[in-house]
């Protein structure tokens, strides 16, 4: 199976469905991604779509020097930055997303143990949401683009020490949250 | 996709029942539509490529052909101090032959010399004169027909044995000499070849490094640009360039200091 850098190379030089592949793979990370990173669907689903543009655009200039995703995240960073940036960085809401889905809820044919797990997704919820901005997009950049400590510092441009941090911080938090 | 080497197990299990959601159908579709719209679509580089192509072709073939112009003087009157041979004698088309043979028999030239009767022009002499000078002059606008970085090498490596030159330069002279391929042309197609051997290892990697360096400073002169737009308050300009750019470079990390110069008012 082709990796992503092939699929991108062969999207680049003409084959749509390399390109599909991609895009199957890669969409819902990265919707989750931005989604919890700005925190409203409208938003989320302009930067979305923004961010594979941008990448779409780039296809002629892109070169496997580092892994897809950390391409592809990059790019999906800058936007967001951007995004941040041209509401004076006061946009990011700690609130709970009314549009987003609800939440589904582990397959547990106990009703008291349902509700339990339901109760643990809305405090890990609450817990991503209330996270600092850098903290937050750490852990989501390694859950859902599955990126190290190094490849979140080169997509943030953090420094990796930093990027550890953010991410340990934000793990230790979450454990507490949910009560691991 | 999802690492759990530094996750608790616990967590990250309750991050993926969290965290299920899709892009709409809608959105999906509209994002693959553009991926193969684009694909139909040549990008600004390739649609401009031929166009480009002619008008390069166009702005040398028209630069050669005033070059020569300029040249033309120059060779009419040096021509008649080395052999005192009208300029027009060079024109006719000598048969290659004797042309081919004069260096190898050169005692039978010196006879024809002394003969009185016969005219100058169509003789062995004129034969044995463009089979040495013509040349230089036939190469010579050959020798600017191609990229002058060419041209520098030249002088550096002259002393390099002509292993290729002959066939190069009887194909560079054509018609007038094709056999007499006089030595200083042979030194001419050869030397470029001889000093990119010699170049040394850290220049041939130069160039990578040089791209990396210049795509850089590019994409800083171009958010100097910008700011100089906003500056001037010719902010529709500016947001339009900044669109350009983040198109152009998705990647690159604006960073805050140019930020605050570039961004949208």
């Amino acid at each position: 199976m082709a990796s992503d850098e092939e699929l991108m190379l062969a999207y680049a030089a003409g084959d749509g469905r390399a390109f599909e592949t991609l895009y199957a793979k890669h969409k819902g990370p990265l919707y989750r991604y931005v989604l919890r990173t700005v925190k409203t669907g409208g938003e989320a689903e302009e930067l979305f779509q923004d961010v594979w543009m941008r990448a779409i655009e780039a296809r002629g200039r892109y070169a496997p020097q580092a892994k897809f995703t950390t391409w592809l995240y990059t790019i999906a960073h800058n936007r967001i930055v951007d995004h941040w940036r041209a509401r004076g960085l006061t946009v990011v809401s700690t609130d709970d997303d009314e549009d987003a889905p609800e939440p589904a809820a582990p397959p547990s044919a106990e009703p008291h143990l349902q509700l339990e797990a339901r109760r643990t997704l809305e405090r890990l919820a609450a817990a991503i949401a209330a996270l600092p901005l850098v903290q937050r997009e750490a852990f989501l950049l390694h859950q859902e683009g599955g990126l190290t400590a190094a490849e979140i510092a080169k997509a943030t441009g953090a420094d990796e020490e930093a990027a550890k941090s953010r991410l340990r911080y934000a793990m230790n938090k979450l454990k507490d949250a949910i009560g691991e | 996709m999802r690492s759990v080497s530094e996750s608790g197990d616990k967590l990250t299990r309750a991050y993926r029942d969290l965290s299920r959601e899709e892009p709409t159908p809608a959105l999906d579709r509209a994002i693959l539509a553009a991926s193969q719209r684009a694909l139909r679509r040549p990008s600004l580089a390739r649609r401009w490529a031929a166009p480009v192509s002619i008008a390069a072709m166009l702005v040398l073939a028209i630069g050669v052909t005033l070059e020569m112009q300029h040249e033309q003087p120059g060779i009419e009157t040096s021509a008649p101090q080395r052999g005192a041979i009208p300029p027009r004698a060079v024109e006719p088309q000598p048969a290659p032959l004797p042309q081919a043979q004069a260096p190898v028999t050169p005692e039978p030239q010196p006879k024809l010399k002394r003969e009185p009767v016969a005219p100058p022009p169509a003789t062995a002499p004129r034969a044995k004169r463009e089979a040495i000078a013509p040349p230089r002059e036939a190469i010579a606008p050959a020798r600017e027909a191609s990229p002058r970085i060419e041209a520098a090498p030249e002088r550096i490596a002259p002393a390099t044995p002509p292993m290729q030159a002959p066939a190069a330069a009887a194909g560079a002279a054509a018609a007038p000499a094709p056999a007499a391929a006089p030595a200083p042309a042979a030194a001419d197609m050869q030397a470029p070849a001889a000093s990119n051997v010699a170049r040394p290892q850290a220049l041939r990697a130069a160039p990578a490094v040089a791209k990396e360096l210049r795509a850089q400073s590019e994409e800083e002169r171009e958010l100097e640009r910008i700011a100089t737009l906003r500056a001037q308050g010719r902010d529709t300009e500016a947001d339009k360039a900044l669109q350009e750019f983040r198109r152009a470079h998705p990647d690159y990390r604006i960073p805050d200091t140019i930020w605050e110069r570039v961004k949208p008012r």
